[in-house]
Formats: C-alpha cells, sequence, structure tokens
C-alpha cells in the first residue's frame, strides 16, 4: 500500500473513532445522577426556569435523539453547542482556549525531546558512570515528582525568591492575537518586545510539563540504546573499524528510536491533559482549566466538545508517530506483503 | 553573557516597559484585584455569582445603593430621591439629569423600564426576584426623568431588591443594537461584552476569558470620579500562586480569600487582612423525616453540636456563631437569650432523648425506639472543606448521645437532585443573600415549600409560614421587626436547621492601598480604591 493511501485510511478511520467516543460520553453523561439543568439555573430557579433549559438542551429526550441532534449540528453547521456555564458557543471557547494549551504542550513535547533523547543516548554509552548516575536520578526524579508539586517548587524558587521569572498568566502585552498562539502572534505583530514577554511567561510552566516526559524519554532511549548496543550488527560495524560517531548515530540511534518514538505520540495526548494541573498553578488560560470547571458543573456541551478535540489530537498524533516508523526505518512497511 | 544573562536582561526591559506605564504622582494609575475564578456573565439579567456581581456593580448602576458600609441604610444613585406610597405598592423615583452611558448617550426613564421589562422577559436565573414583585405593566413612565413602580403586591424588601444587579439600568440602544431581548433566553453579547451598555463609574475595557479583565474609569461619570484609572484583574484560580503574588507586591487587593490560606499571609509586612462579617451564613438542614421528624430528636441534635470547636479549628476563629435563619447586623435579627439559643450541651441531649423514649442498645452504642435506629445521613458537597470537616466533628460528639450520623461527600452537581428527591435525610449547607432583607433568608429557608424544593427539607409549620407571608407585605417596620422576632423564636423551638456559623469576608490590601470600606451586601467599590506611589 502507498504511504498516501494509507495516510487516508488512517484519517478516514477518525470518524468511527470519534463517534464511538461521542457516543460514550453521552452514555456517561445519561447514567449519572446529575441534574444538569438545575445545577445551571441555581437552587432558587423556578421549576419552569429548569424546564426551559432542559427543553433547550433536550436533556429529556432519548440518548439516541440527543447524539443525532447533537451530530446534525456539528456536521451541518460546524455548531458545538452553547455552553450553559459560561453563556458562550463551546466552539468559541475552545478556539479561545485551545492555543493555549497546545502551545504550552508543544513547547513542553520539544524541550523534553532535545533534553530527553540525549541525556539518554549518553547515559547508555556511559553505562554505570558518574554521567549514567546523574541522568538516571534525573529521570527518576522527573517521572516519580507530582506534576503540581514540581509546578509549586520552581514557581516558589523563580518567581518568589529569585524573581527571575512571573508567577503566573501568558502575557503582559496586548498584541492582536491572529492565531491564538502568543509566540507566533507576537512575532506577526512584529514585536519582539511581546516575544520575550510570551517567552518569559511560557517557561516555567513548559519546564515543569517537559520535566516529566523528560525523565520517561531518558529511561526509554537509554534501555533501547543498551539494548542495540550489544547487537550484532554493531559489534560488526565496530569489529570492521568504523568511525565511532557513525556506529553510534548511523548504526544504533537510528534503530533505537522506535521506541521512545512509540512512547512520544502517546505522551503528547498525555501532555495535553496533563495541562489542567499546571493551568491551574500558572493561571495559564488554557482548556484543561475549562474541561475541569465544565465537568464540576455537569457543562455537557463543553465537556463532549473537549474530549473530541483530545481524542482528535490524540489520533493524529499517533497517525504522525506511525509515519514517522517507515520514514526512519524503511523496513517498516504500512501493511506490506508477508512472505 | 550567558543565557541566564539574556533572560535577565529581556526580563528588566519588559519590566521597565511596564513600570514606566504605571508612574504617576502620589498614587498609581493601576491597581490589581485578583479574581479567583472567572466571572459567568457581565449581563445583568442573567448574571448570578459573586465574580459577575463584581464585575456588573462597577461597570452598571442602579437605581439606589446602599450608604457606605451600612447595609440597612439606602443611599441614592441614578435616582436622587424617592418615594413610597402609604400602601407599599407604589414607588415613585426621580431620576438624576446629569447621568450618562458610556457611549455618552443620556440615561432616562424608558431605559429604566426597558432594563426592567427585560429582565422580566427574559426569564433568567436572578428573574425570580424581580417577578415575585412587578410584571411588564409595573413600570410607568412619567416623565424623561420620573418613574413609578407599581409592585404587583406590596413587598416590604423591594427596595432591597432594586440594589441587586439583576435591577441594573442598561443602555436600550445598545442592546437593540446587539442581540435585543428574546423571551427565555440569555443575550450572548451582553454576556461577554459591556460596549456602552452601563452607566457605571468604569467601564469594561477588555475580558480575555480565563486570563484578565481590565477595567477603565469612566470620565463622564455623574459622580465622584474613580480614583484609580486602570483596574486590572488577572484570574488566578489557584490560592497557592494569589499567595505569592500578594506576597510580592504583584497583587493589590483580594477579597473572599479563603479562610483555611490566611495562615500563609500573616506575618508579611506588605499586606493588611481584613475579616469583616458577611451576611453568609452556614447551616445544616435535618430533612424533618425519619427520626428527624421528631421535634426533640432535631433539639437534642442541636444540643449535640460543639459550636465553639467548630468556629475556633474550622473556621480559624474567622466567623460568628449564627443563632437563626437572619445574619446579625441585618434588620430584623435578634440576639437572643441564653435560653433562646442552642449551646454544646451533651446532657442536655441525651436527656431530651430519654423523655422521648429512645433507650440504648445494651452493648452497643446508639439508641433504638420501635425497632428504629437513631441517626441520618447528611450530604457534605466535595471541595468545601469547610462543611466536611464541620460534619465530621458533629459526627463524633453525636456519638455521645448514641446517634449514628452518616457522612455522604457528594459532587455539587448532583447534590440538587439527591436532595430535592429526598435520597438523603439532611446537607450541610448555607444560605448567601440576594439582597439585605430578612425575607430573602426565611422565605427560602423557613417557608415550607422552599425548603422542601431548595433543602429537601420536610418542615412544615403553617404558624411559621403564615408569618412568612404576613412579614414580607408589613410596612410598618417596628411591627415587621416584631414578626421577624416571632420567626426566629419558633426556628428555635422547632429546630429545623442547625445554625452553625456566619463568615467572614477575608480581604487582603497591599499596605499602600487606600480607600476600601465593606458592605456585607454590595461587592468590593472599585471607584474608592487607590494606591499611594
Amino acid at each position: 500500500m502507498r504511504l498516501s493511501t494509507y495516510i487516508l485510511r488512517r484519517v478516514a478511520m477518525l470518524i468511527p473513532v470519534l463517534l464511538g467516543v461521542l457516543v460514550i460520553i453521552f452514555v456517561i453523561a445519561y447514567v449519572i445522577p446529575a441534574d444538569p439543568a438545575r445545577a445551571w439555573a441555581g437552587p432558587r430557579a423556578r421549576a419552569e426556569q429548569v424546564q426551559v433549559l432542559e427543553e433547550r438542551y433536550h436533556l429529556n429526550d432519548p440518548i439516541y435523539t440527543q447524539i443525532w441532534i447533537y451530530l446534525k449540528n456539528v456536521v451541518l453547521h460546524f455548531d458545538l453547542g452553547v455552553s450553559p456555564t459560561t453563556g458562550r458557543p463551546v466552539r468559541d471557547d475552545l478556539k479561545a482556549f485551545f492555543p493555549a494549551t497546545f502551545e504550552l504542550a508543544m513547547c513542553a513535547f520539544f524541550l523534553a525531546i532535545a533534553l530527553g533523547i540525549p541525556l539518554g543516548v549518553v547515559s547508555a554509552l556511559r553505562r554505570n558512570r558518574p554521567t549514567d548516575h546523574f541522568s538516571r536520578v534525573i529521570a527518576l526524579t522527573g517521572v516519580s515528582t507530582p506534576l503540581f508539586w514540581s509546578a509549586l517548587l520552581l514557581q516558589f524558587l523563580f518567581y518568589y525568591k529569585l524573581g527571575w521569572l512571573p508567577a503566573m498568566g501568558r502575557s503582559t502585552i496586548d498584541i492582536t492575537r491572529y492565531t491564538g498562539f502568543v509566540l507566533i502572534d507576537s512575532v506577526l505583530n512584529w514585536n519582539w518586545t511581546a516575544f520575550g514577554d510570551a517567552a518569559i511567561h511560557m517557561i516555567l510552566p513548559a519546564a515543569t510539563l517537559a520535566f516529566y516526559s523528560m525523565g520517561y524519554l531518558v529511561r526509554i532511549t537509554r534501555g533501547s540504546m543498551l539494548e542495540v548496543l550489544e547487537a550484532e550488527y554493531v559489534i560488526t560495524a565496530k569489529a570492521k573499524g568504523l568511525p565511532r560517531k557513525i556506529v553510534i548515530y548511523r548504526h544504533a540511534l537510528k534503530n533505537a528510536i522506535i521506541p521512545p518514538l512509540t512512547v512520544l505520540g502517546v505522551e503528547f495526548g498525555w501532555l495535553l491533559g496533563g495541562t489542567v494541573l499546571l493551568e491551574t498553578i500558572f493561571a495559564w488560560p488554557g482548556m484543561g482549566r475549562y474541561a475541569a470547571g465544565s465537568i464540576v458543573m455537569v457543562d455537557l456541551p463543553a465537556v463532549v466538545g473537549y474530549t473530541l478535540v483530545v481524542a482528535m489530537i490524540m489520533l493524529l498524533s499517533n497517525l504522525v508517530v506511525d509515519i514517522l516508523y517507515s520514514v526512519i526505518d524503511p523496513r517498516i512497511r504500512v501493511g506490506g506483503k508477508r512472505r | 553573557m550567558g543565557r541566564k544573562g539574556n533572560w535577565l536582561v529581556l526580563g528588566l526591559v519588559v519590566s521597565l516597559v511596564i513600570g514606566m506605564a504605571s508612574v504617576g504622582f502620589g498614587a498609581t494609575d493601576k491597581l490589581i484585584y485578583l479574581f479567583y475564578g472567572e466571572p459567568g456573565e457581565a449581563d445583568p439579567a442573567t448574571a448570578y455569582d459573586m465574580r459577575s456581581s463584581t464585575l456588573i456593580n462597577n461597570v452598571y448602576d442602579r437605581l439606589l445603593t446602599y450608604e457606605g458600609s451600612d447595609a440597612t441604610k439606602f443611599a441614592p444613585m441614578l435616582a436622587e430621591r424617592w418615594e413610597v406610597s402609604a400602601d407599599g405598592k407604589t414607588v415613585t423615583f426621580h431620576l438624576r439629569k446629569n447621568a450618562t452611558f458610556h457611549d455618552g448617550s443620556p440615561l432616562t426613564a424608558e431605559d429604566v423600564r426597558y432594563s426592567f421589562n427585560r429582565v422580566l422577559t427574559m426569564n433568567q436565573p436572578p428573574s425570580w426576584m424581580l417577578s415575585q414583585m412587578m410584571n411588564q405593566d409595573s413600570t410607568v413612565v412619567v416623565d424623561p426623568y420620573t418613574i413609578e413602580v407599581h409592585l404587583t403586591q406590596a413587598y416590604a424588601a423591594a427596595l432591597g431588591v432594586l440594589t441587586h444587579t439583576v435591577a441594573s439600568i442598561v443602555n436600550s440602544a445598545v442592546v437593540e443594537a446587539n442581540g435585543g431581548i428574546v423571551a427565555d433566553q440569555e443575550n450572548t453579547w451582553m454576556n461577554q461584552n459591556e460596549g456602552g451598555a452601563g452607566s457605571g463609574p468604569y467601564t469594561l475595557k477588555e475580558w480575555i476569558p480565563a486570563e484578565r479583565l481590565t477595567f477603565e474609569r469612566y470620565d463622564g461619570y455623574w459622580g465622584a470620579k474613580a480614583l484609580t484609572k486602570t483596574i486590572e484583574c488577572p484570574i488566578v484560580p489557584e490560592v497557592g500562586t494569589r499567595v505569592l503574588m500578594l506576597r510580592a507586591g504583584d497583587a493589590d487587593v483580594h477579597d473572599q480569600f479563603p479562610e483555611t490560606n490566611v495562615a500563609d499571609l500573616e506575618g508579611a509586612p506588605n499586606l493588611t487582612i481584613l475579616t469583616p462579617a458577611t451576611f453568609n451564613i452556614d447551616f445544616i438542614a435535618l430533612g424533618c423525616r425519619g427520626p428527624m421528624a421528631e421535634k426533640a430528636v432535631r433539639q437534642a441534635v442541636s444540643y449535640a453540636f460543639p459550636y465553639a470547636m467548630a468556629l475556633e479549628f474550622v473556621y480559624n476563629g474567622l466567623a460568628i456563631r449564627s443563632t437563626g435563619p437572619i445574619p446579625s447586623g441585618m434588620f430584623g435579627y435578634v440576639d437572643p437569650a441564653a435560653d433562646g439559643r442552642y449551646e454544646y450541651n451533651i446532657v442536655k441531649a441525651n436527656q431530651l432523648l430519654d423523655a422521648a423514649g429512645w433507650t440504648w442498645v445494651a452493648g452497643q452504642g446508639y439508641r433504638v425506639k420501635a425497632g428504629v435506629e437513631l441517626g441520618m445521613e447528611v450530604l457534605a458537597p466535595i471541595g468545601e472543606e469547610v462543611k466536611m470537616q464541620e460534619a465530621l466533628l458533629w459526627q463524633d460528639s453525636l456519638r455521645q448521645i448514641g446517634f449514628n450520623l452518616k457522612i455522604r461527600e457528594i459532587v455539587y452537581a448532583m447534590m440538587y437532585r439527591t436532595v430535592r428527591n429526598h435520597d438523603t435525610d439532611g446537607i450541610m449547607s448555607g444560605w448567601l443573600p440576594d439582597y439585605a432583607d430578612p425575607d430573602n433568608y426565611v422565605d427560602a429557608i423557613c417557608n415550607s415549600g422552599n425548603a422542601n424544593a431548595i433543602y429537601g427539607n420536610q418542615y412544615n409549620n403553617p404558624a411559621m409560614d403564615a408569618l412568612i407571608l404576613q412579614a414580607k407585605s408589613e410596612i410598618d417596620v417596628a411591627k415587621r421587626a416584631g414578626l421577624y422576632r416571632q420567626i426566629q423564636e419558633i426556628s428555635f423551638q422547632d429546630a429545623p436547621y442547625i445554625w452553625v456559623s456566619q463568615r467572614s469576608n477575608v480581604v487582603i490590601l497591599n499596605n499602600a492601598v487606600k480607600g476600601f470600606y465593606y458592605n456585607p451586601i454590595l461587592p468590593i467599590d472599585f471607584a474608592t480604591l487607590y494606591k499611594e506611589g
């Protein structure tokens, strides 16, 4: 099968998966014994006001009708409904909050790769030497420290004690927001002060988020690298006198990178979800906070909208990883003929 | 210079730019007020939460307000003066002629009529306050600056209702240009924007959801101009972050700070902590069914609540004792005599249960009567630490009287259905007032219909209901106060609730901030605040 056909097929597969996600959320929302309309209207709302809300959100209709109406609005009008708690269309809310979360997750993601993979490689090459011990301690601390704890510690140190970095927020300088990604928008505005401001605000949350993923990556890369370094083809390469650099980077790393790559696909989805706590601590205006607030209020349209977006990103990032496999390792042929 | 050095230089440049913008003479141009969560809506007809009311109160005006920190005396706002007819059914308001909306257009009687009828037509959660006393025909324009409000029935708290954000006056032209009025629907534009619809001392310059709100002084304001040009309000949900910002001087004012975190700020040399009493009361609803249907049992469990311990350890000493449905400091409140309130008394509680025929089961830690075990289940909303701690204290104390209390933690959104369906016996709850009148409390808490609808409490005393109804329309102030005295006495005798506490509003001010005053019924007033620079 050709790569383009494969990609098309995978993209088409998104539809049934998203449909399944949608059904699951509706079923969960349907079976929990909550009273959403009452929660939205407040304790002193009159019965008829609650009824108006129930009718508007079709809460008394059978579950299949609810899903059908939702689907119809999404497909025909790209309308995700109006959030009863914020009073704004869910589409607008997600459009406002998604870039903040995505930007943070991307920064953390690349930071984790930039630090995690080299550290893992070095660690494997200098097995059981001080460098290895050091990087293993860092990795272990990273994976075992709860996110909120490292966030609070870093905030206390770099904001309160040292005064180097801001405590919260995304930026303090107003610029025209074209894309919602502040780093990109400040470049589009050609405003470097704003770019510096946004970058400074990004450091603490991104570093905290990257810390965990990095630890994980170091461990996986190290393990995979160690395995490959003992493989026969690497020994052969060494024996035939190839330069060390070529052996490590062209022969060993290229093969060892597959497991970390697999992890990265899942990790990106985790980064998107893991921002909920960070967004609260650093007052980051992202969609994690929005989702958490919506869940407490049984804000169905908002919860469904958020879940769909996250599911979609999760699926797409896994797709990207699958494609990367075949780019890095030509032996992996998607759906190739069996011998 | 290393990487760190580059960041330092960049940081320096940024802070210089920000610093230059805020330098002023005497008072600074900018003040930072912390929002702990996002306001729900900016539309007075729809908003019904504390954060929204802070926004609306500073951006919109009402016909009248309260005098400074006194929540018992009315003061003119858009209305220079008003007269109430002898039967209490008609109020005539005389509007000031120099009031303008933020777009510069004059505010007239027609806008008042439009605003009130808009609330009634939209029929959103807070609309009951107006619809309980007026309809579409109630507001009559006499001339451009005189308006009559004909109440559907005399309501002694009518003026109090009109100080609520729901009675804010909106610019009819701006609303009509942005979605107008649709029956039974909110106006999504008004939910997020102000755009000249208000006439208050500040305009809502910017609201970036989940990020910040910025208020800018309205220089055409009819009254005293606001003292600070810009009020910037970052939205910071995490209390730990707010603590650091206050301590570092990056935030100037914060109110409704959680009692449980006050210790984190004590000793900070740059901060002042104020703890004025609010009108918010905490109580435990005793469903009045099962064993709790018996008055003697309710009285016994009321004696078994460790009041002093709860105030000291649960509320950190930042609350005062509540003794009935009406809070201290409000019209109608009566400070009861020692025998007119419940104090912690296990002996008396046991005597009451003995007399009522509840006998200890030998070797077991509880009492029974006719095969029924003495006990109940109470709901504690998840996330409200104070309520859970109160319940645990009470549970511990109830063991001494052979009463088995089960505590069930529950998510806020699931609480209503559980309570309304009587799937539980009681609830750790409370009341936040809408307007400063005892009717707002007793009608919701003690009136049989509402007590059942809101708290699932099947308390039903026709004498109580009759008194509440009578007090609603009683115009004679002394007579009305007498009725509320009776209501409080019956609430003591019947014990349908355990009155626990009246909470404080913890206000944190940077020492350089001046001009703060506190009114227990009104949100913070930005206009009088300024920061010495």
